[in-house]
């Protein structure tokens, strides 16, 4: 793996809830397109450290993170980054579909209009852009001043990823994005996501192994807050070389 | 057969239970809705009376800006009954002091909520409760003593008006208003806060353009709670307007509300009379006023139900 190819990397990254070490020193790196997928059995940490990759631990008091982030070259850490010009940069998908209680045009063009984006046409332009990337724009495209809260769970989850994409990250974390979801919805979701791979570098946290296999390009296995392997996701559900994966794929624990 | 029989035996027991259950909990309700029910019975059949035994138009009640129940108007062979000027008066007090109220209460909810969270609730918290609790005749007490003089000062007159019982209803609808704000933006979901945040929205965005905005219906809700409270609120709101019944002519003149011409009418007047049946008219016209409130209450509870 070439460093330069790496649009994010970080390295001993420990992170603690108080004084209990949740995470303890994780080395992993992201190639600039594809998706990486991050499993393990709940409480590993998988979910805490890709909310440590936007900085989302922020928001909550006693939470730590220390270890170096290097996304695009620069710190997420340092005291001079924007949390705001990053978030801007690693969009995120959250577990729950969660479009805000506003029309879908609005949920789309949110992030743009934040940044003060006012032109109609160019608002408009997006909206298709990202509805049509997120595979949904077919499904919306006459009734995108209706209410997102009228959509079902596996459509808000699409509008969730084109709001995401409507201000062009290039990174994105998907943190369990179709736990939440039934299985066709799920599937939906998941052809986003292939549809998305040579464009954006993705990270995604699922509980699904059989998801991880499908849509993954490579696997980073968690346990106990200790990264245990990351392959490419061919060698890690053929032919792991640490016992502890071997156990949790094919469903000995966890 | 005897496990059976005992089965049966047991089923009938716990029937007879959940009957006795079922029936207490409708006396209670049945007792409820009947004392609402006599109430509005009541004071409607009271109120009524001034139209109907008394025989006072009901445009020259509504729309009649002279006051005096115990002198009788020449012309129309009526006393004057012309409770305009209470009603405008309560609508004054009422209104100004929501104007005045919300923008404080939105403050110091968010506040408590989003910007500084633990002393919020270590706080702020006991101190809105507390609020809550105080017995408006300590508001009315110390407008009386405090905001009347300090009028009196600045605009000079009497210091009794609209604007003195703006100043002691904005104080007493405050936290009611700022506690059901609090409550409102509480229920606004983490994960509006989170994914704004997460798509590059700075607090102050977050606050304005998703949390605001999710909370809308509640806060409206919270006000026009906070207005049913001022426009039924006597006590305080005597203490300091003055009580004229004069059509308000400006904010620091002495006027009246409904409430307050109740309060300083009601035992001096003989059950019966004209002037007795004009209060009661009055209060129907309070209850049905509260009645308004608790539908639009209901209308904006039912329209922007957050999910």
């Amino acid at each position: 793996m070439k460093n330069q190819d790496n649009i994010l990397i970080t390295r001993d990254v420990r992170l603690w809830y108080g004084q209990k070490e949740a995470l303890h020193g994780i080395d992993l790196d992201f190639p600039q397109k594809g998706i990486t997928a991050l499993i393990g059995p709940s409480g590993s940490g998988k979910s805490t450290y890709l909310r440590a990759l936007n900085r989302m631990h922020d928001l909550e008091d006693n939470v730590t993170v220390t270890g170096s982030f290097t996304f695009d070259g620069s710190d997420i850490y340092a005291p001079t980054t924007d949390t705001v010009e990053l978030r801007k940069k690693i969009g995120m998908v959250f577990q729950q579909p969660n479009p805000f209680p506003f029309s879908i045009y609005d949920n789309v063009v949110f992030g743009l209009r934040l940044a003060g984006v006012r032109d109609r046409q160019t608002l408009d332009e997006a909206v298709e852009k990202s509805l049509k990337a997120a595979s949904i724009w077919k499904e919306v495209k006459d009734s995108l001043n209706k209410s997102a809260l009228g959509l079902s769970g596996g459509q808000q989850q699409r509008v969730s990823i084109a709001r995401v994409l409507a201000t062009s990250p290039e990174l994105l974390l998907l943190d369990e994005p179709t736990s939440a979801l039934d299985p066709v919805s799920s599937h939906n979701i998941e052809e986003t996501l292939m549809n998305l791979r040579d464009q954006y570098a993705m990270i995604i946290v699922t509980h699904s192994m059989s998801q991880a296999s499908r849509i993954s390009d490579r696997t980073a296995f968690f346990l106990d807050g200790d990264l245990i392997e990351v392959d490419d996701t061919r060698k890690i559900f053929l032919d792991p070389s640490q016992k502890k994966t071997q156990d949790y794929i094919s469903g000995r624990f966890g | 057969m005897d496990s059976i029989t005992e089965k049966i035996k047991r089923q009938s027991e716990s029937t007879r239970k959940d009957r006795f259950g079922r029936t207490l909990s409708w006396t209670a309700l049945t007792f409820i809705v009947l004392v609402v029910a006599l109430i509005f019975a009541f004071v409607l059949s009271r109120g009524l009376n001034t139209f109907i035994a008394n025989k006072v138009s009901v445009t020259d009640f509504l729309f009649g800006t002279t006051w005096n129940p115990s002198v009788v108007n020449p012309k129309t062979h009526q006393p004057f009954v012309g409770a305009l000027p209470m009603i405008m008066g309560s609508f004054l007090v009422t209104f100004l002091s929501a104007i005045v109220a919300t923008p404080f209460a939105i403050g110091t909810a968010l506040f408590m909520t989003e910007i500084a969270k633990k002393r919020g609730a270590k706080i702020m918290q006991p101190i809105v409760e507390l609020l809550v609790g105080i017995p408006s005749v300590v508001y009315g007490f110390i407008g009386l003593t405090v905001i009347v003089p300090f009028m009196r000062g600045v605009v000079g007159g009497s210091g009794f008006g609209i604007l003195s019982g703006t100043i002691v209803l904005f104080v007493m609808i405050l936290p009611t208003v700022t506690s059901m704000t609090v409550d409102t933006l509480k229920s606004v979901p983490r994960h509006y806060r989170e994914s704004a945040l997460a798509i590059g929205a700075t607090r102050w965005q977050m606050i304005y353009k998703v949390i605001l905005r999710a909370a809308t219906p509640g806060i409206l809700t919270a006000v026009v709670f906070g207005m049913a409270r001022a426009f039924g609120e006597a006590l305080a709101v005597q203490m300091v307007i003055g009580n004229a019944a004069l059509m308000p002519t400006g904010l620091t003149t002495p006027a009246s509300t409904l409430t307050s011409v109740l309060t300083m009418g009601i035992g001096n007047t003989v059950m019966g009379s004209l002037q007795n049946n004009v209060l009661w008219t009055l209060a129907m016209i309070l209850l049905l006023m509260s009645l308004v409130f608790n539908l639009i209450i209901r209308m904006i509870g039912s329209k922007g139900e957050l999910k």
